[in-house]
């Protein structure tokens, strides 16, 4: 009763990628790969998705930790904030960064006065959106990971006389290392996919804003063997992802 | 159960009763059309239209830019008629059309904010590196036009971002993110007042070229070359023109 829909299942998953392998041009993948239109995207595409990571861990372990860790009103609706963006379209995220962020809005209206600072049309701007929307998976993994971390640890190190931030940094942090771990590199593949923000805020320009996503998107208009291609290289990065992670996230 | 032949009988009675070219058989006939995002508006009241005109179709549309159309075309779209802002992107599904016509006339504008504050005097003006230019993608039509239109005058710019269509660098300018874009002179009127429009002289401008077809693989395709040709009648070159489409 169950095998045929779960059969079902598994084949519409699987379906899709097979159809990637098999029209790939593998004679010319080499070549294809490297065009330099593909490398920068490839390039910037990996740059923006690392600066983004380490932008989720600065914000992202500390709010984790005060989640997990401090007793406060209204956690839990902070908690269900964090998580928006994971359910958010990310196209409608890309909005919202652009009605704060943008050269008009909330705050890039005074960083643009002040500091003659716009965000979108930049680097910057693609970092920005794919900390927006990986953010969450780094808090949610890192929460999970300091909440089983034994507390008795913390409290022996603060009773032999640590103060808070060396028993964060000396007990705490080597106790949730695998979560952290486990958290950026899936907020890593995250930001690494991340088109709908990234398009909406900031703009889709080769070598500055078009990461491979884009590329793919536009590239499947007027050369969609390239598109093709850099699909597969996203792919083989999911799949290096995913083994990495095996027995952490996946099970 | 097989439609083609339920099909083919619904055509033959449509075109049996038809004496001017609008289908009107008994049953209702749903039309997919995919118009260029430039003809959004237009279209729309043509939809309209054309539902009171030929009682038994509606049409429904699609809007996008053309070479995503095209695209569609090639790849998933069970669509009807296809209607694309260039012939290059028309060209591209050649053989999956019949019955293609050119139905309307466009040309390029700059786009800028309201009351034109940063002094954009023409296409030269683009050339200022200060000023956040924003252009539709080179394989766009409204980017190719574009690209036209600033080679003619000589102009080089560095755009600050190629979007992929042409309501998309409209967008960008009304929110205040780029200083100027070149759009069609069509695309100010659904502006309104939230972009001025710096004009492009004649000898610098360019003419797109609507084209609209039938598509090979459509259930309906006498409906569909019936809603093509119904493109040139009277009816529908008023509201073209009403859009500001000069017509053929």
């Amino acid at each position: 009763m169950l095998v045929l829909p779960a059969l079902i299942g598994l084949a519409f998953l699987v379906l899709p990628l097979l159809g990637l392998l098999v029209r790939a041009p593998w004679s010319t993948l080499g070549t294809r790969l490297a065009r330099p239109e593909i490398l920068d995207a490839l390039r910037l595409s990996l740059l923006s998705a690392t600066l983004a990571t380490l932008l989720c861990l600065l914000l992202g372990v500390p709010l984790a930790w005060v989640l997990a860790r401090i007793d406060f009103p209204g956690r839990r609706l902070v908690r269900a904030l964090v998580t928006v963006p994971l359910v958010l379209p990310p196209v409608v995220g890309g909005v919202a960064l652009l009605l704060a962020l943008g050269r008009n809005g909330l705050v890039g209206h005074w960083l643009d006065r002040w500091f003659g600072l716009t965000l979108p049309f930049t680097t910057a701007g693609v970092v920005l959106a794919e900390a927006f929307v990986a953010l969450p998976f780094l808090v949610i993994s890192v929460e999970g990971a300091v909440r089983a971390a034994d507390l008795r640890y913390e409290d022996a190190a603060a009773t032999l006389g640590a103060s808070r931030w060396t028993t964060f940094r000396r007990v705490t942090l080597p106790l949730i290392a695998p979560g952290v771990g486990a958290g950026a590199v899936l907020c890593w593949a995250r930001a690494l996919g991340e088109f709908g923000a990234t398009i909406t805020f900031a703009g889709n320009l080769p070598g500055r804003t078009q990461t491979m996503p884009l590329a793919v998107y536009l590239a499947l208009e007027n050369d969609p063997q390239a598109a093709i291609v850099l699909s597969l290289v996203l792919l083989a990065v999911s799949v290096v992802v995913l083994a990495g992670l095996r027995g952490r996230w996946v099970s | 159960m097989p439609p083609m032949p339920r099909v083919a009988a619904l055509a033959a009675v449509a075109l049996a009763l038809s004496g001017c070219g609008i289908a009107s058989g008994d049953e209702r006939i749903t039309l997919n059309v995919l118009a260029a995002s430039s003809l959004t508006e237009a279209f729309e009241e043509l939809g309209t239209a054309y539902g009171a005109a030929a009682r038994n179709v509606t049409v429904r549309f699609e809007f996008a830019g053309s070479q995503d159309l095209a695209m569609d075309v090639e790849e998933r779209e069970p669509a009807d008629v296809l209607a694309t802002a260039d012939q290059a992107s028309m060209d591209t599904v050649a053989d999956r059309v019949t019955g293609r016509r050119a139905f309307a006339y466009n040309s390029m504008t700059i786009a800028v904010a309201p009351g034109n504050p940063r002094h954009v005097q023409g296409l030269a003006s683009l050339a200022d590196r200060r000023l956040r230019v924003v252009l539709g993608g080179p394989i766009v039509p409204v980017g190719r036009y574009a690209a036209q239109v600033l080679a003619k005058a000589g102009v080089v710019v560095r755009p600050r971002s190629e979007e992929a269509d042409a309501r998309t660098v409209l967008t960008r300018v009304r929110t205040g993110a780029a200083d100027a874009g070149i759009v069609y002179v069509t695309d100010m009127r659904s502006a309104g007042i939230a972009a001025t429009s710096v004009p492009i002289p004649a000898q610098q401008n360019v003419t797109a070229t609507y084209f609209a077809a039938a598509l090979r693989a459509s259930a309906h395709e006498e409906a569909a070359k019936d809603f093509v040709a119904w493109l040139r009648s009277s009816t529908a070159t008023a509201i073209l023109r009403k859009y500001g489409f000069p017509t053929p």
